[in-house]
């Protein structure tokens, strides 16, 4: 579809409270958020002509956000030589703007791909085929995970 | 989910919904980011532009199995993921519903087992996946970013070898891929009426243009179609066919589906027919229906090629009864006979292409449904060529093998012919051209490129390969003894490639230049048009639209006769939809629509031999709407057609002379 500035930025309002939180969800951190949003949006902004309806727009917005979201996770994975702790000792330490540190910490024990499906599944309220669409999964794949996701954040939130 | 999930899911909406949001990310000044950043592009030789940009072709939540990604073993050492490609030199069909249901229930069980495994290694601990997802995941990225490079719009153009030969006739025509294969579009012209699509897409506006005055004098609208896509229009048989897709009403917003898994593929495709030999009073004459997303479409002697996707929910599955797992033609399950088993184990999807007579427009001639992974098509004045590509990583390598079937056709008879398999993937359909009873294939291959010669049982003949390393095809024309194609990396050569003897394909000439073509299109005897970017040789940034005139005339030398820069564009359409570009030796026209900063811009050039590019119209679009503008032209008058908006430019004067909101 053609788009302008104007035109993405009204389709963007409707969702972008969605993929900021979605974002800060994964990547834990506000600023890291911020930015994968952005690039995701610009990312989204220079290739919408390949988009061909826009009732698509939320699930590719989201697509993309993931793959963003996994690309700088991996990369700040590399930096750090041993991720899980520090990243836990991390969270302990600092109370992030607005992630409430229950539900950061409950989001720290799953694995990328749970984080994936859980935060598609909260803040996108896509089911298990959408899920496995956007993720390349399959349904009954995403959906044993996200019940495994799903007990074990049960034990953190309070 | 069960209750007890639902209950998590919405306590960690609660907790998440007072989350504060950055200023940055605020609608508005979103808005002036992207405003600021469509300007200027920066151009990696490789993976351009794309982050990972997937396009949803069917969104309402297919279960579609696709890319079985096999993890590595667990050391972490990355696997080669092998893809069986059948050796079979013909396209089989399947010999009843049992051996469809077979092959799909055995691919179903495959992805079974690899999950089961990748379970018992969570379970026994091997939590780190992550060295041997990783290459996997990243080659799925690029996937993504691959696919949707090539996701834009099959197939391409007017093999123009002599464009002198073409009249300058009377009005113009959809810039198409294939001479003599008319395709859909969004506005057409019979040389009196155009006819427009609504920018709401349930309406076609037909305005009569005489004595440039327009005026709207019907409305052809349909209802629970979806929404139309494109149509058509046949002068001579005084015909209207109109492509709708959708999703069947109802389904969509009803939360008993919303909540399924065992969703099944409820879109459809349909060709409706008008009679309009009283443009002012259409009548519908007939339609036909199939399942699927609508993908494109064709238009050969009277008779309509429709293509759709249809994407098997695996959940949903049951043995004895094939409409759960095979598509249906005009609400009647497809023949055993007419589907066409894949040459690989891992189709999780159906292409349906039927073909209609436009004079029996209810009626389905002949149908097929391709089993595949998800392909593109082609399609030349006798055959259609199904192709699809399998991508593979090994040590960070990656290489692609595509697949490609042939399935000819007259008066709307398909008749699946061969098979067979090359090295690469293909740009877009204009790297594939069928000329003189063989294929001929331009393809990036990993980090190379190479141009193959197939003979009609889809062997390869002749072939040139290791071409251009790190580069990658960004457009390509070949035009009957002869290829012309661009790869890019800092500079822009533009190889020609001898295709005269099929056994011997030889690269004749390559031609440096700055900045890229990412459109080649034949200008008259002896000329090839090129519209890209200018890139800066020193940042890699795009500072423009850019204009080539190449002087073909010696294949083995070509030049570049003259350039313009349009420094205050920073896009045009052209680059990815060739139905956007007006282009006409014989009149001396070039018309296109270009971004700029002080919004969408028409364009209309002249192209002289001494004097070189000459721009004669540069007028702002008034109209907005979802589609990119076309240019059409009836006489000496130019119709600028965006959103609701016709515009009409006399095309002696370039001055305004009438226009109309529909």
């Amino acid at each position: 579809m053609r788009c302008d500035a104007k035109t993405f930025a009204e389709m963007y309002e409707q969702i972008y409270t969605d993929l900021y939180r979605f974002a800060l969800c994964l990547m834990k951190n506000h600023q890291e958020a911020e930015d994968a949003v952005s690039e995701a949006v610009i990312s989204a902004y220079e290739n919408i002509y390949k988009l061909r309806r826009e009732e698509a727009f939320k699930s590719w917005l989201f697509t993309i956000l993931s793959n963003v979201c996994k690309k700088r996770l991996k990369s700040t994975a590399k930096e750090m030589p041993c991720p899980d702790e520090e990243l836990f000792s991390e969270a302990s330490v600092h109370e992030d703007q607005g992630l409430a540190l229950d539900v950061k910490n409950a989001f720290f024990i799953l694995t990328e791909e749970e984080q994936m499906i859980v935060g598609l599944s909260v803040f996108g309220g896509y089911n298990s085929s959408e899920i496995g669409t956007m993720l390349k999964l399959n349904a009954n794949t995403v959906r044993s995970k996200r019940s495994r996701a799903l007990a074990k954040m049960e034990c953190i939130l309070r | 989910m069960n209750k007890k999930e639902q209950d998590i899911v919405q306590k960690l909406r609660e907790k998440t919904n007072d989350i504060e949001l950055p200023e940055k990310l605020a609608p508005e000044r979103i808005q002036r980011t992207l405003e600021g950043s469509a300007k200027k592009r920066k151009i990696s030789p490789l993976y351009i532009g794309t982050v990972a940009a997937t396009c949803f072709a069917v969104i309402a939540g297919a279960a579609v199995y696709q890319n079985s990604r096999i993890c590595g073993s667990m050391t972490g050492e990355a696997k080669k993921e092998i893809e069986e490609i059948s050796s079979s030199k013909i396209v089989e069909s399947a010999e009843n519903y049992d051996e469809v249901y077979t092959y799909l229930d055995s691919y179903k069980r495959e992805i079974e087992r690899q999950q089961a495994r990748e379970e018992k290694m969570m379970s026994e601990g091997a939590a780190d996946l992550s060295s041997a997802a990783a290459s996997t995941e990243e080659s799925a990225e690029r996937e993504i970013a691959q696919n949707a490079d090539m996701a834009t719009e099959d197939s391409g153009a007017a093999l123009a070898l002599n464009a002198e030969e073409q009249k300058a006739g009377d009005y113009s025509e959809t810039n198409v891929r294939q001479e003599g294969v008319d395709e859909g579009d969004i506005v057409k012209t019979d040389g009196t009426y155009l006819y427009v699509l609504r920018d709401n897409g349930n309406e076609i506006a037909v305005v009569d243009t005489r004595e440039n005055d327009m005026k709207k004098v019907s409305t052809i609208s349909v209802e629970d179609c979806g929404g139309i896509w494109e149509f058509y229009l046949n002068p001579e048989k005084k015909r209207l066919v109109l492509i709708c897709s959708g999703t069947k009403q109802g389904l969509l917003g009803d939360e008993m589906y919303r909540k399924s898994d065992f969703y099944q593929d409820q879109s459809f495709t349909e060709a409706i027919t008008y009679n309009i030999e009283d443009p002012e009073k259409p009548e519908e004459e007939g339609r036909i229906t199939q399942s699927g997303y609508y993908q494109s479409s064709r238009m050969a002697d009277g008779y309509l090629y429709l293509f759709s996707n249809y994407y098997i929910s695996m959940g949903a599955m049951e043995r004895k009864n094939p409409e759960t797992y095979v598509p249906l033609i005009n609400d009647a399950v497809i023949a055993e006979k007419d589907i066409c088993l894949p040459p690989v184990s891992s189709a999780s999807m159906y292409t349906v292409v039927t073909a209609a007579d436009i004079d029996n427009p209810s009626e389905i001639k002949d149908s097929k449904a391709i089993l595949s992974k998800d392909g593109q098509l082609y399609v030349s004045g006798k055959n259609i060529y199904y192709y699809e590509t399998a991508w593979s990583y090994f040590m960070s390598q990656e290489s692609q093998r595509t697949t490609l079937r042939r399935i000819a056709y007259k008066d709307g008879v398909l008749e699946p012919g061969a098979q067979g398999v090359i090295d690469g993937y293909i740009h877009d359909s204009f790297s594939i051209d069928e000329y003189d009873d063989y294929l001929r294939v331009v393809v990036t291959d990993g980090n190379t490129n190479a141009v193959y010669v197939l003979n009609m049982e889809l062997e390869t003949v002749g072939s040139i390969e290791n071409l251009a390393k790190d580069e990658r095809v960004y457009s390509a024309r070949l035009m009957g003894d002869t290829g012309y194609f661009v790869t890019f990396r800092e500079t822009d050569p533009l190889f020609s490639v001898d295709l005269s003897n099929p056994e011997k394909p030889e690269i004749i000439g390559t031609l440096k230049i700055p900045g890229f073509s990412d459109y080649l299109h034949p200008y008259g005897t002896g000329k090839l048009l090129g519209i890209g970017m200018n890139v800066d040789e020193e940042t890699m940034i795009t500072d423009g639209v850019k204009l080539s005139m190449f002087d073909i005339s010696d294949p083995s030398d070509v030049r570049e006769e003259d350039t313009f820069i349009m420094k205050n564009v920073y896009s045009t359409d052209a680059s990815y939809d060739y139905k956007a570009v007006l282009a006409d030796a014989g009149r001396n026209l070039i018309g296109f629509a270009g971004y700029t900063e002080g919004g969408q811009k028409y364009y209309i050039f002249e192209y002289d031999k001494e004097a070189g590019f000459c721009c004669r119209m540069e007028e702002e679009i008034n109209g907005n709407g979802m589609q990119s503008t076309r240019g059409v032209y009836i006489e000496e008058t130019l119709y600028v057609v965006q959103g609701n908006i016709i515009e009409a430019y006399s095309l002696k004067e370039y001055t305004k002379v009438d226009d109309i909101i529909l």
